[in-house]
């Protein structure tokens, strides 16, 4: 007797056996950064944290350029006034020009972007929705806003922005939590530590010295600033009661968890419990990750939270979170069961693939455009030195790609390509499509050493790349929920934000993968101004401008 | 570590008739010990390794001690000096990757682990403890086959029956994992840890209402105290729709992962306040570096070093009677470290209680026979009891041991004469 297996059309679509793979094109593509982390014996904990990537189309030219955060000159004994020197053109961060043709430019002292201070983490986001991207960069001791000025020339405007901040700033993002029209920011920090509260860390001997666990320093407040326009900012933290909630925050992202139409805020902890700030829709939050299942691992336990993605990876409607964590911990996925998280890492596959690992940047995005978001992981450990203290464990580790399979996950790291086969210390990771091709790409930042650029050579599926613009929502459209339906009635689910990941900003768009299905039937777009709007019958392959009605 | 330590004693028995002096110390404290005389016993132990530093049972017996009173610094100093002479002596194995298992160190129990599982082919514990070790590092396979080895020499072992149940629920492997949580709560059903950990696994099948019985169950039967147990039962009332019930649970879980939370900060503001007053010592504050190494002895009351160091500091500013308290305490806790007595008989003679000095002081050079300054200070106590010649017995010998030092000469001389 044979026994026919009848399997959904769109998992036959997808190529099960020859996934497609990323090549690593960062020889190609002539960016000569390296992150310089300038590590000392003191080993201060931030050597080992940095740096940011964002992908920014910095001069409206309609492809992705892109900007590098870098460290600064550090040495042992500084105090606490001290702040480390970026004079030095190995220090600067860099923005690289794509040319359009797999390389990229150099243009960083044209765009006026050497920066200050030992930089961490970049946001980008449309401040004064002049249609200009605009760029956030956090760093130690104080951060900056760079309004866009066109031509690709950028303006240090923080102190008339008023979002300077202070202490150890690490992620951060643009989000329109007031739903007023004008995009906000929210700034992630880290410890309560500055150079001379340092402390020597690890076993006796230089040797075995380690970065200190963030439990040997208090946790720090986070920041909320209210968009005033033209780029000016309110420090509303307090008001707003984000202060209330102190965090050892690396990673941050926004969606609307609880579906009540705002957007809400999730805060990667490291070693402290997960935070999730709801909305409460008057200009408050509340944090409610505990009760709504997401502060803990499944056995009740913190685990060290940096990178962060929101995103509905089982096209039920409801957005999912990804936390990822230090080696011994397990990646963290909760899935979102009628706004209560389920962590869900060991039934999905999660929990087996990334035991040993550890991971930063990271984000859901559907890498074979086979419609379900799958997974990729930058990773590598904190403590250079951890391999002679845990020899199982590796300082540089290879990214890690989980493909997702009607909401399962394996790693198919190993046959996906070049990237996966050359270890790094992965921190920053940026996802987008750096040419267009409707393969979202990924760049991939290192721990004193240089960025990695991996192109997605995904052909064989249809795809849906939509750039909203703002006209009574922020230019952007930042915080619009998108919803697709193809022809086969499948749904899929997305929402605009240049958030996530560690450290790092992505590419505005929503991508969508459409397996073999050549349309989408119905196209769904919830601005934040409240505004639902509808478009039919939308060709595959393509950049489709969603511009905001009047009504 | 208790059973330890009855081994020995069955080890030790025939063995008390020995006739060397380093058996006799080891005999002597071993009979302290029978006479619940831990500082005393700890005392002998010590004098036997110092008479044979290959005394395996000594150090052992040392660990034991020091374990018992909640110092497992010492007591794993103890053992893996033991465990230099005898590499593969299971017992210091054993009690060695206990004390670090104890602590979450898992990294460094894997190789004792792994050398006691040769060492001990037959020990099931010692099997099941490194199933244990090998799932908590991820080592899947690892942990499958030790555990199922444990339960190949014994097959009702609860431990071997309850880990590799949970190991495999985790996995996703039910239909395997639940008849071992099944059968390890029929072998022990007052155990939290079975119903919590068929609790956990049910929760993870979406049956609530069983996981719900189970998990009540376990914060029944000694799981009241333990977060994990009300994190998976609020996961229960969720999965059944019960908000009230749920935010309950949370709200326990909440309450005690507070108080792990409050101590991990509170330790973490002692090491700062040491770190504070170091650095006031530096800058000659002796006033303000007590203080703060006060606050730090709030948080951390078991830390003889601690306690050690806030003597040193009153005993620099003459505060005596204080001195005397702190450095006492440090040696309840710590009995056999030469040192603490040192500065209890330098606190005496400050205090002018010369008999109660050279008390401390005798004992200091009976647990360390080396220490120059220790004789030294014997020497001047007993020059001020008039005992002339046992002073410059003592200064004699502190003159021998630290030849180059002037003062100890001088001393000597002025004896002399």
């Amino acid at each position: 007797m044979t026994v026919r297996y009848f399997l959904p059309f769109w998992l036959l679509a997808n190529n099960v056996l020859t996934p497609p793979a990323f090549v690593d094109a960062t020889e190609a593509s002539k960016i000569n950064f390296v992150f310089d982390a300038s590590k000392t014996q003191a080993k201060y904990l931030i050597e080992a944290m940095g740096g940011g990537v964002a992908m920014i189309d910095a001069d409206g030219d309609g492809k992705l350029d892109l900007f590098f955060v870098n460290g600064a000159a550090l040495k042992s004994g500084m105090g606490a006034k001290d702040r480390a020197d970026k004079t030095a053109a190995r220090y600067w961060n860099r923005l690289y020009h794509n040319n359009g043709d797999g390389t990229f430019t150099d243009v960083t002292e044209k765009a006026g972007l050497r920066g200050n201070g030992y930089g961490e983490g970049v946001a980008v986001g449309d401040c004064d929705n002049d249609g200009r991207a605009d760029l956030f960069v956090t760093s130690l001791g104080g951060n900056v806003l760079y309004h866009n000025q066109g031509g690709g020339l950028f303006e240090d405007v923080t102190a008339k922005a008023g979002v300077a901040g202070g202490g150890w700033s690490t992620s951060a993002g643009f989000i329109d939590y007031d739903r007023d029209g004008i995009l906000d920011l929210f700034v992630v920090r880290y410890l309560d530590w500055d150079f001379g509260k340092n402390k020597r860390c690890g076993g006796e001997g230089l040797a075995l010295q380690a970065y200190c666990h963030p439990n040997e320093f208090p946790p720090q407040t986070h920041l909320l600033y209210r968009g005033l326009g033209g780029c000016r900012f309110e420090d509303v933290s307090a008001k707003a009661g984000i202060a209330k909630f102190p965090g050892k925050g690396l990673g941050v992202a926004f969606q609307d968890v609880d579906g009540d139409g705002w957007p809400d805020i999730f805060v990667a902890n490291d070693s402290f419990p997960q935070q999730l700030f709801r909305n409460k829709r008057d200009g408050t939050f509340e944090e409610v990750a505990l009760a709504m299942g997401a502060a803990y691992d499944e056995d009740g336990k913190v685990f060290a939270g940096m990178g962060v993605d929101i995103a509905d990876y089982d096209n039920d409607g409801l957005p999912d979170v990804f936390v990822d964590a230090l080696a011994n911990q397990g990646y963290g996925l909760f899935r979102n069961r009628k706004y209560i998280f389920e962590y869900v890492s060991g039934p999905d596959g999660l929990a087996a693939a990334s035991k040993m690992h550890s991971g930063w940047g990271a984000r859901f995005f559907d890498y074979d455009n086979d419609g379900w978001k799958d997974i990729f992981v930058a990773q590598g450990h904190v403590m250079d030195n951890i391999e002679l203290t845990q020899p199982g464990i590796r300082y540089r580790e290879t990214p890690l790609l989980l493909r997702n399979v009607g909401g399962k996950f394996s790693d198919v790291s190993a046959k996906s390509g070049t990237p996966f086969l050359t270890g790094m210390a992965g921190r920053g990771a940026a996802f987008g499509d750096l040419n267009n091709d409707g393969a979202v790409d990924v760049v991939v930042s290192s721990n004193s050493g240089a960025p990695r650029v991996f192109l997605n050579r995904a052909t064989e599926n249809h795809w849906l790349l939509i750039n909203t613009v703002g006209t009574k929502s922020n230019r952007d459209g930042m915080g619009a929920s998108v919803r697709i339906v193809m022809a086969s009635g499948r749904q899929q689910f997305g929402f605009v934000s240049t958030a996530g990941s560690y450290l790092s900003a992505h590419d505005k768009r929503v991508h969508f993968g459409l397996g073999r299905e050549r349309e989408v039937k119905l196209l769904e777009i919830r601005w934040p101004s409240g505004v639902v709007q509808t478009w039919q019958n939308i060709a595959a392959n393509q950049i489709f401008v969603a511009r905001e009605s009047a009504q | 570590m208790s059973a330890l330590l009855l081994a020995l004693a069955l080890a030790q028995a025939p063995n008390q008739a020995a006739v060397s002096d380093c058996s006799k110390a080891f005999a002597d404290g071993f009979k302290e010990y029978q006479r619940k005389d831990l500082s005393q016993a700890l005392i002998a132990f010590r004098a036997a390794v110092q008479c044979d530093p290959k005394l395996v049972d000594a150090h052992l017996a040392i660990a034991d001690i020091y374990a018992e009173r909640g110092n497992d610094g010492a007591a794993l100093a103890a053992l893996l000096q033991a465990l230099r002479i005898e590499p593969k002596n299971v017992l210091a194995l054993r009690a060695a990757s206990n004390l670090y298992l104890k602590n979450a160190l898992h990294n460094k129990a894997l190789p004792l682990l792994e050398t006691l599982v040769l060492a001990a082919p037959t020990s099931t514990d010692a099997h099941a403890d490194l199933a244990a070790v090998y799932a908590a590092s991820g080592n899947r396979k690892g942990a499958e086959k030790e555990f199922r080895r444990a339960l190949e020499l014994q097959a009702d072992y609860f431990p071997a029956l309850a880990g590799l149940g949970n190991l495999l629920a985790r996995a996703g492997e039910d239909g395997v994992a639940m008849p071992l949580l099944h059968k390890a709560i029929r072998l022990q059903p007052k155990s939290y840890e079975g119903h919590f950990l068929l609790g956990s696994a049910l929760n993870r099948l979406g049956q609530f209402e069983e996981a719900r019985t189970e998990l009540e169950e376990a914060a029944k039967i000694g799981g009241e105290n333990e977060p994990q147990v009300f994190y998976q039962l609020a996961r229960a009332w969720g999965g059944l729709g019960k908000a009230a019930e749920r935010r309950a649970a949370l709200s326990r879980f909440s309450e005690l992962t507070r108080k792990e939370k409050e101590d991990t900060e509170l330790q973490r503001k002692a090491a700062a306040w040491i770190d504070e007053a170091r650095v006031l010592l530096q800058a000659g504050d002796l006033e303000q570096a007590a203080s703060r190494l006060e606050l730090a002895r709030e948080a951390k009351p078991g830390d003889a070093t601690l306690l050690f160091r806030l003597a040193g500091l009153n005993f620099d500013l003459q505060r005596y009677d204080v001195a005397r308290e702190y450095v006492q305490a440090a040696i309840s806790i710590s009995p056999a470290t030469w040192l603490y007595h040192y500065l209890l008989g330098l606190v005496e003679r400050g205090a002018n209680h010369l008999a109660d000095s050279r008390t401390s002081l005798e004992m200091a050079i009976k647990l360390q026979p080396t220490e120059a300054p220790a004789f030294n200070a014997l020497g001047e106590v007993l020059l001020e009891q008039g005992e002339h010649q046992a002073a410059i017995a003592a200064f004699e010998k502190a003159v021998k041991l630290a030849p180059g030092d002037a003062t100890f000469q001088r001393n000597l001389a002025s004896a002399k004469q």
